[in-house]
């Protein structure tokens, strides 16, 4: 798939080159040219659209933070977790606990929460500086409980971790509606300060891909994508599996905790309901619809899925929800998205993108004869079976 | 705890294990000849008690009504089967689950459509219902009914695995799927007829459940479909006596721990269950009679 | 064993068979005709185990064809083509350990249009059974308590429970010691004698040889000789390559 321009043979051409500089050049210009062109398109949402809209456009970025968060930790390594939510959750109700005035969350409404932690007071600061720090902290968490939870999981595979990571999600959803004293349960949290913007969820956003995007063209990335298929021969190549795992599960809990702190404070108002099953699915159908390889894909998805229920409702009768589909969203639209979804798994499983990037890929050239590995969701073979086909001999 | 407690408590996780075990079967079937993790079961089971409150909302006896019932969650399974994941054989595991994922949601929003999200109560008569005194000690008949069924149910498919060739077949097919295909076993064949018996049974455990809670709506086959998930890795994936004694482990685990836990603490019942999941995932991944030694690293 | 109108010719034409991007098989061409008991030879990966498991539909070809008599059996579904009377012994032996050997043997009938007639099954079993007089002795237990050349005899016991025409035989002598290998090949050469027509595929070449009729030679995916197994076996670069130190 490409890597560095450092590993390519030495014997170099001066037309090669030059012609790779032109390209590399090229694709600087493509770079600086999206980036202006996002940012005009931002502020002409700024000044023009109605706030039912710019709450639409920050959702974008924050779902294409979460989507390019799970294709890291889980379309790169194949360690499929669906546990993504539970971390989103958790950056949400951290962040929601410091920036929530005192007066809201001292012992009338959250008598379990400690005195040190009721007493923060960010009412002063800044909003967007107690935004950054609210963001901070809930991936910061969220990033810890990864480390301890990822730990011990990060060697199961397939299936296995699938199911382990669910577990995950299931125990932070019961935690979240049973620890009413902390968290206000069911009825969820609310007066959380509206400090999110479009500029705020972009500029995460445009972190968040970056960060993945140098991690998938380190050795790193190389070193998880070999992993991906075959465990047995990376560990014989030196690769460090579990470590390598661990790093994608614990940089991409990270970044969902800040999303997760970045929609608490663009809805005000959070339930836990909001972070269970439904949403989990929403984001594996962006990463799955762009691609489980890609993050750029998974920005394609995201920007899909969240503009289409929108789309879609128009179908429905009637069903005014407020004005995000945040979690829950009985209709017409969910349904046709799953089945969108089942289609894609029987007639593209590999998404738009497959394991490619857009538009960022360095030279495809001098990487002839090696086999690169088949995507995460590739068919094993094309006959009737079911199971794997076996190994060649 | 008193006697008498302690009998009804074991009474009553007797009755839970036995629903548990009925779906774990089912996803126990399917899981071992395909691989697949069939979360759409959930939906299985809540389409076999709404069927039943229908046919009894338009006339039908009780009775008769569970055996419609029974027949409209098996052809809703073997349309699943047909449907979403005939076309995916030979995709790897993740993306069968993610799409039984995906089957499962789109029919829990088609049924919260179609039914209305309101919980309706399920028509158990009175005659089952009504409580009974054996031996001093006072028991629902709801919960006798659904042990007597349960076992008269394993009991005909223990029969139906052990000694029909279609049972034979299908145990080969779970053990190795490539050489019954090269013994001239249809494979689609036994998978449908998995589908088909896991179905069925999924129907039944619906009725059974609803007379248990006595309400129905249309999410409610979720978390019994998870827990019963939880029985077959405790029990073995894909091990059918595995998953029976899985679900009778967690119907037990799930009723004393919530006799005993401290009061404040019951809530937690769900979070302690897929708790101990991940620890059998962690300490023995392949359950307790389990025998593919799952790939770990 | 036989059936008396076990005609027909199993034909590959420069069939190619790849997993993914690796070619495994590319482009051979082999035929079997009835009454035969034809060997593939050649090393480890050489394509061999991939060419039985295209003919019996585990495999779909990228190109060629294969045909056995009149019909086209690429299509197929492996269950379909084992009605055809081909049945495939696969490589390990690949038994049901968890189910007993009467199971496992009963198993091989599931295609059979006579598989109710007790009387004909019987006797079936009992030809199986003359063959592999251990067998009988094991009829309760599970697969999985056999030894590995007990297994390879439930194997083929299996195999020979579905009556074929063609019989498929990968790697029998894989892992047996010196004298069940022996014992395998001296009940090949019984059916051969019987009319089975045979598909061998092995690495024990020097064996192989012995019993067939005719051999082809595979190396990386390709036939590169081929022949009656006699002249094979006295062919220099085949003794050099195949039959210098194996036992």
């Amino acid at each position: 798939m490409g890597g560095s321009m450092l590993d390519r043979p030495s014997s170099q051409t001066v037309d090669h080159t030059m012609a790779v500089s032109r390209s590399l050049l090229a694709r600087y210009a493509l770079l600086a040219a999206s980036l202006v062109v996002l940012g005009l398109f931002l502020l002409f949402a700024d000044q023009t659209f109605n706030g039912y809209r710019l709450q639409l456009v920050t959702l974008i970025a924050i779902n294409a933070i979460i989507a390019v968060s799970l294709a890291l930790t889980s379309g790169f390594t194949g360690v499929f977790s669906l546990g993504q939510i539970g971390f989103y959750a958790i950056g949400a109700y951290v962040g929601a606990l410091l920036t929530i005035p005192p007066q809201w969350k001292g012992d009338d409404f959250l008598p379990g929460l400690p005195g040190w932690l009721a007493g923060v007071d960010l009412t002063g600061w800044h909003p967007q500086i107690a935004l950054f720090v609210a963001c901070v902290a809930g991936g910061g968490v969220a990033a810890a409980v990864a480390a301890i939870v990822g730990a011990p999981l990060m060697r199961l595979s397939g299936h296995y971790v699938a199911v382990a990571t669910m577990g995950f999600l299931i125990i932070v959803n019961s935690v979240l509606i049973n620890w009413a004293e902390v968290t206000r349960g069911a009825r969820g949290m609310n007066q959380i300060p509206g400090s999110t913007n479009i500029w705020v969820a972009f500029a995460w956003a445009l972190v968040t891909l970056y960060v993945v995007l140098r991690i998938r063209f380190s050795a790193h990335g190389r070193a998880m994508i070999a992993s991906r298929e075959n465990v047995i021969a990376a560990r014989a190549a030196g690769v460090a599996v579990l470590q390598t795992r661990l790093l994608a599960f614990v940089v991409g809990a990270f970044f969902t905790g800040v999303a997760g702190a970045l929609l608490a404070h663009q809805l005000g108002t959070i339930t836990p309901r909001a972070f269970y099953f439904t949403q989990t699915f929403n984001v594996i159908i962006m990463v799955v619809l762009g691609g489980m390889g890609s993050a750029t894909g998974a920005v394609a998805g995201a920007i899909f899925i969240t503009l289409a229920p929108d789309q879609l409702r128009g179908v429905e009768d009637g069903f005014t929800l407020g004005p995000i589909s945040v979690g829950d969203n009985f209709g017409l639209s969910q349904i046709i998205l799953a089945v969108v979804f089942v289609l894609v798994m029987i007639f593209r499983p590999n998404g738009l993108f497959g394991d490619r990037e857009l538009a960022l890929r360095w030279p495809r050239r001098g990487r002839r004869g090696t086999v690169e590995p088949p995507p995460p969701l590739a068919r094993r073979n094309d006959s009737e079976t079911g199971g794997r086909a076996g190994e060649p001999g | 705890m008193s006697s008498t407690e302690f009998v009804q408590q074991t009474v009553n996780a007797l009755s839970l294990g036995s629903i548990y075990a009925l779906v774990a079967v089912g996803l126990a079937m399917v899981f071992s000849i395909l691989r697949l993790i069939n979360f759409a079961h959930g939906e299985v089971l809540m389409l076999g008690a709404f069927a039943t409150y229908f046919y009894v909302d338009a006339g039908v006896p009780f009775v008769l009504a569970t055996v419609g019932a029974v027949a409209t969650t098996v052809a809703v399974g073997m349309a699943m089967e047909r449907i979403a994941y005939r076309p995916l054989r030979g995709a790897p595991d993740v993306a069968l689950l993610l799409t039984s994922l995906g089957v499962s949601i789109a029919v829990q929003n088609g049924a919260s459509l179609w039914f209305g999200a309101t919980p309706r109560a399920f028509p158990t008569p009175d005659l089952i219902s009504e409580a009974r005194v054996i031996a001093g000690v006072r028991i629902t008949g709801t919960n006798l009914m659904t042990i007597g069924i349960a076992l008269a149910v394993m009991a005909l498919l223990t029969y139906f695995v052990t000694r029909t060739s279609l049972g034979t077949q299908m145990r080969a097919a779970a053990e190795n799927l490539q050489a019954a295909q090269l013994m001239g076993i249809n494979t689609t064949t036994v998978i449908v007829t998995a589908f088909i018996v896991g179905s069925a049974l999924a129907g039944i455990a619906g009725v059974l459940w609803g007379a248990r809670v006595g309400r129905i709506e249309p999410l409610m086959g979720f978390i019994p479909v998870l827990k019963a998930f939880v029985a077959t890795v405790i029990g073995g994936f894909g091990s059918i006596p595995g998953a029976v004694l899985g679900a009778f482990a967690l119907g037990f685990g799930e009723i004393f721990l919530v006799a005993l836990l401290p009061d404040d603490l019951t809530s937690y019942r769900d979070a302690f269950v897929f708790g101990a999941l991940i620890l059998v995932l962690l300490v023995r991944p392949q359950g307790i009679l389990g025998s593919t030694e799952p790939e770990k690293i | 064993m036989t059936d008396a109108n076990a005609d027909a010719t199993l034909s590959l034409q420069n069939v190619e068979v790849a997993y993914g991007a690796i070619a495994a098989v590319k482009g051979i061409s082999i035929e079997v005709a009835p009454g035969e008991l034809v060997a593939l030879v050649g090393s480890n990966g050489a394509g061999k185990t991939t060419t039985l498991r295209t003919i019996s539909g585990l495999l779909r070809p990228r190109a060629g064809r294969i045909r056995y008599g009149e019909t086209d059996l690429i299509r197929l579904a492996p269950h379909r083509i084992v009605a055809h009377g081909i049945c495939h012994a696969p490589e390990g032996r690949q038994i049901f350990g968890t189910l007993t050997v009467r199971e496992n043997l009963m198993l091989g009938t599931v295609r059979r249009p006579d598989r109710r007639d007790a009387a004909a099954i019987g006797a079936d079993l009992d030809q199986v059974f003359s063959y592999f007089p251990v067998l009988r002795e094991r009829l309760g237990q599970t697969g999985g308590t056999l030894s590995g050349g007990e297994q390879q005899m439930l194997a083929i016991g299996r195999a020979l429970m579905a009556k074929p025409r063609l019989l498929l035989l990968d790697e029998p002598s894989l892992g047996l010691a010196p004298v069940l290998v022996d014992r395998i090949f001296a009940v090949i050469a019984q059916l051969k004698a019987a009319g089975t027509t045979i598909l061998l595929v092995e690495q024990n070449a020097r064996k192989a040889l012995q019993v067939a009729d005719r051999a082809y030679v595979l190396e990386t995916g390709r036939v590169v000789l081929t022949g009656p197994a006699a002249a094979l076996a006295a062919n220099p670069d085949v003794e050099r390559a195949y039959l210098g130190g194996v036992s």
